[in-house]
């Protein structure tokens, strides 16, 4: 608690500061905060509790090593539980979500460069990949997922990775034949791209992603692997509406409801 | 106007700019980028033009550098507006280049582990237009903008706006030889920006991933600011 004051008595007057983050907390542990967003930020005392901040929105101020050196919460929840919102349901859908096969690599590579590329700077991956997969499905109706990349404490300490979680969609596509998975990342990638070429760009030792369907795997966070990997359908844009999957919650989100959209289009465009 | 405020990297780019003009041209190092693009500088430029800046070299520092970067040429004015989120707090030496293709991870060809400069103008080839303070000129200015988180709630990033006179750049560009790494117009030459690429450089010298040993630099730059870190196509809106 001591702790938790000190680091509010803080000066926000960005001289220490090297980067702001606003955003609600995730999750802290091993001595990281991982934000909403996706950003990290590094604890030096690892047994700092921020429990008092975890129910709103955070202000955060990082040094140039991402170290965290202040943090406020900024106000409290108004959002209402996710738990209550329509747009979930209790147990796995009975009618499980299938993607739509893209007939080939030609018209994959059509949907990357329909990507809208007037988003607004520092936006959110997850905000990003949304509109990206619901203006697809809105222009030719094709359902896509999402594919999400989580890196473990051991890799985002190891290399001072700044971030957790990344997100962008995934399409199934028909390849002379055979149905291939590719990444459309249009920030940061120069066209439709294998989960392998796509999780090369962060993970620095090119090991693969050890794919799950449960986000505990990753949360209890085996020191062993750089990175989970989760592939759901489009609706799914944080990682912690893939959480709320497993018990207790049980709910899995099956639609997007327009607020939702507008809000990353706002966010984003 | 030549900007005597000058940091590292103006000394750095007048040395590149210097050693271009004796190097009498180079033919033999010059990549094909050159060669294969020339012919289309006679085409209008004008009109605007829209960048997406995509990363490569990340296992540098941690960070994704990405951005966008717009540019605009109106009768005789060029104005050009670049900015790199995710970015550290160094300067970024940044050129449009002559070449059509973005150097990625694949162009790592002493298979180092990263993509030197070198290595970047051999598939982009060699620099044509630097973005820094002095848009007139190919030599002049040399202050390359530098990664900073003056707005607030923002991440670190690089900011970039210029305008400049198309005339006073289609001049300069047109005086003087190139060489290896910095290209030339034949007089008369007009720029089609549409295809072209712009190269931005430069991270922290305190590197997570060591930059090692063989990675080449040009005109004694230091290599953490000469490594490049993101690259894009330029595409007429």
């Amino acid at each position: 608690m001591k702790t938790l004051i000190m680091l509010g008595l803080f000066s926000f007057s960005g001289l220490l500061s090297a980067e702001t983050i606003s955003s609600r907390i995730h999750s802290v542990e091993e001595g990281l905060v991982k934000f909403e967003n996706g950003r990290v930020a590094f604890l030096e005392d690892a047994n700092l509790d921020l429990s008092a901040l975890s129910d709103g929105t955070v202000i955060a101020e990082l040094d140039a090593q991402s170290n965290l050196i202040a943090a406020r919460k900024v106000h409290s929840p108004t959002e209402k539980s996710i738990l209550l919102d329509p747009i979930y349901i209790q147990g796995p859908p009975t009618s499980p979500f299938v993607p739509t096969i893209v007939p080939s690599m030609a018209e994959a590579v059509n949907i990357f460069n329909r990507s809208n590329p007037r988003f607004k700077r520092a936006t959110e991956c997850s905000d990003r990949a949304h509109v990206w997969a619901h203006d697809e499905f809105k222009k030719t109706g094709t359902k896509s997922e999402k594919v999400f990349v989580f890196f473990t404490a051991s890799y985002i300490n190891r290399v001072r990775f700044k971030w957790w979680f990344h997100v962008a969609p995934l399409y199934t596509v028909n390849v002379n034949g055979s149905t291939q998975k590719f990444v459309m990342d249009y920030l940061f990638m120069n066209g439709p791209a294998t989960i392998k070429e796509w999780t090369d760009l962060m993970v620095f030792t090119k090991r693969s992603c050890k794919m799950t369907t449960r986000f505990s795997e990753y949360d209890v966070n085996p020191q062993t692997e750089e990175c989970y990997m989760m592939i759901d359908s489009m609706h799914y844009r944080l990682p912690g509406e893939l959480q709320t999957q497993e018990l207790p919650a049980n709910k899995y989100k099956v639609g997007t409801t327009p607020a939702e959209l507008k809000g990353c289009y706002n966010r984003t465009f | 106007m030549k900007s005597n405020k000058t940091a590292v990297l103006l000394a750095l780019s007048m040395s590149l700019a210097g050693s271009c003009g004796k190097s009498g041209g180079g033919s033999s190092k010059s990549p094909n980028p050159q060669q294969e693009t020339v012919q289309d500088l006679a085409q209008a430029p004008e009109g605007s033009y829209r960048s997406i800046i995509r990363p490569f070299n990340t296992k540098l520092n941690g960070w994704i550098p990405a951005g966008i970067a717009d540019i605009k040429i109106v009768g005789d004015q060029v104005q050009v507006s670049l900015q790199l989120d995710d970015d550290g707090h160094v300067n970024h030496f940044q050129n449009i280049h002559i070449g059509t293709k973005c150097p990625t991870d694949k162009s790592d060809f002493n298979g180092d582990g990263m993509v030197d400069i070198n290595e970047a103008y051999r598939v982009a080839g060699p620099a044509l237009i630097p973005l820094d303070n002095d848009l007139d000129s190919q030599v002049g200015g040399g202050v390359f903008p530098m990664g900073s988180n003056r707005e607030p709630g923002r991440f670190y990033r690089s900011v970039y706006n210029e305008t400049g006179s198309y005339k006073k750049l289609m001049a300069d560009l047109s005086t003087g030889t190139a060489g290896p790494s910095l290209a030339k117009l034949s007089s008369g030459d007009r720029i089609n920006l549409a295809g072209k690429v712009i190269i931005i450089h430069g991270t922290e010298a305190n590197t997570a991933t060591p930059i090692p040993a063989s990675v080449g630099t040009i005109n004694n730059m230091p290599t953490h600011l000469s490594i490049p870190i993101a690259c894009g196509v330029i595409t007429k809106d």
